[in-house]
């Protein structure tokens, strides 16, 4: 399960800088677009999203282009964007799933031939 | 009861140990995340709530200790140097003038009562909780007129005092200075 849950964290990676590609999006929106997407696949505790944006921000590959104050005082929401730093990134990371998918499929293929 | 939201968002950032700025942007976030999750319309008692919110969106300690590597080891480390910066000059400068009131206080020569040993011009370190004094020794006091001097100790004198001689217009001058008007011994010339 520790094993499971790592691969898809590498993966989350990944999807939401996809994701961000489309349009600016806050946590929320994030986490229940991949949730959806992915049949659920991607629901791994919704929290964990979170380290994965800031570590991405940190990176530079987003940044938060708006801030929304919800009525409620002390919530706030944060539409993240990409940069273009973040947008060669998720070319090479697409590269490389490909690459990896490909590998896989002709490794798993030649067992059941 | 206290809102099991808040009380899971404090479990949350009391792990992530944030700089304030930071923490209050995440807080915010997390908030608004947290409230959409949780149903508003179904009263479920507190303990439920927060047994869910660790289900769904994570263990706080390791959500918390995430965040904190998310957001950087090395800049939340200098942040929170710079938190306690403030605290740490303040010390400091408290400890300085405890020393500088009790211990050893620094003293700027304008004369030559004590010259050649100590020149004019010299900067000098006193030690003020020297109680007894040898005969030669160095020390400096204070006359009426609010001033200090330095001087050489000859031996203590009858009336419980030190005699102390020092340079005066070429010759020597001997004077009777009360104990409690010795500042201290001069124990380090920075010149």
């Amino acid at each position: 399960m520790e094993n499971k849950s790592q691969f898809l964290k590498g993966c989350a990676r990944t999807l939401v800088l996809q994701l961000l590609v489309e349009r600016p999006m806050y946590g929320y929106e994030l986490a229940a677009e991949l949730d959806r997407r992915s049949a659920g696949i991607f629901a791994l505790g919704q929290g964990t999203l979170y380290p994965l944006l800031y570590s991405l921000e940190t990176k530079g590959q987003i940044r938060v282009t708006r801030e929304e104050l919800s009525l409620d005082q002390g919530r706030k929401r944060r539409y993240y964007a990409l940069t273009p730093r973040g947008r060669t990134e998720l070319e090479a990371n697409l590269g490389t799933w490909k690459e990896i998918v490909r590998g896989m499929r002709l490794v798993l293929e030649s067992a059941h031939a | 009861m206290r809102d099991p939201i808040d009380r899971y968002l404090e479990d949350v950032l009391c792990h992530a140990d944030l700089a304030a700025d930071d923490e209050r942007n995440v807080r915010a976030e997390l908030a608004e995340h947290l409230h959409a999750m949780a149903n508003p319309t179904d009263p479920a008692n507190p303990t439920e709530v927060y047994a869910m919110l660790k289900d769904q969106f994570g263990n706080p300690k390791r959500l918390g200790r995430g965040i904190a590597a998310a957001k950087g080891r090395t800049r939340t480390y200098f942040k929170k140097m710079a938190r306690k910066l403030p605290l740490r000059v303040g010390i400091a400068l408290i400890l300085a003038f405890a020393v500088r009131y009790a211990v050893a206080e620094e003293f700027y020569i304008a004369g030559n009562g004590v010259a050649p040993i100590i020149p004019l011009g010299s900067r000098v370190f006193v030690y003020k909780l020297a109680k007894s004094f040898n005969p030669a020794d160095v020390v400096v006091y204070s006359i009426p007129n609010g001033q200090y001097r330095v001087g050489t100790i000859v031996h203590e004198s009858p009336t419980g005092g030190w005699l102390i001689e020092r340079n005066k217009a070429g010759k020597k001058e001997v004077q009777d200075i009360p104990r409690q008007n010795i500042v201290g011994r001069v124990f380090l010339n920075t010149r």
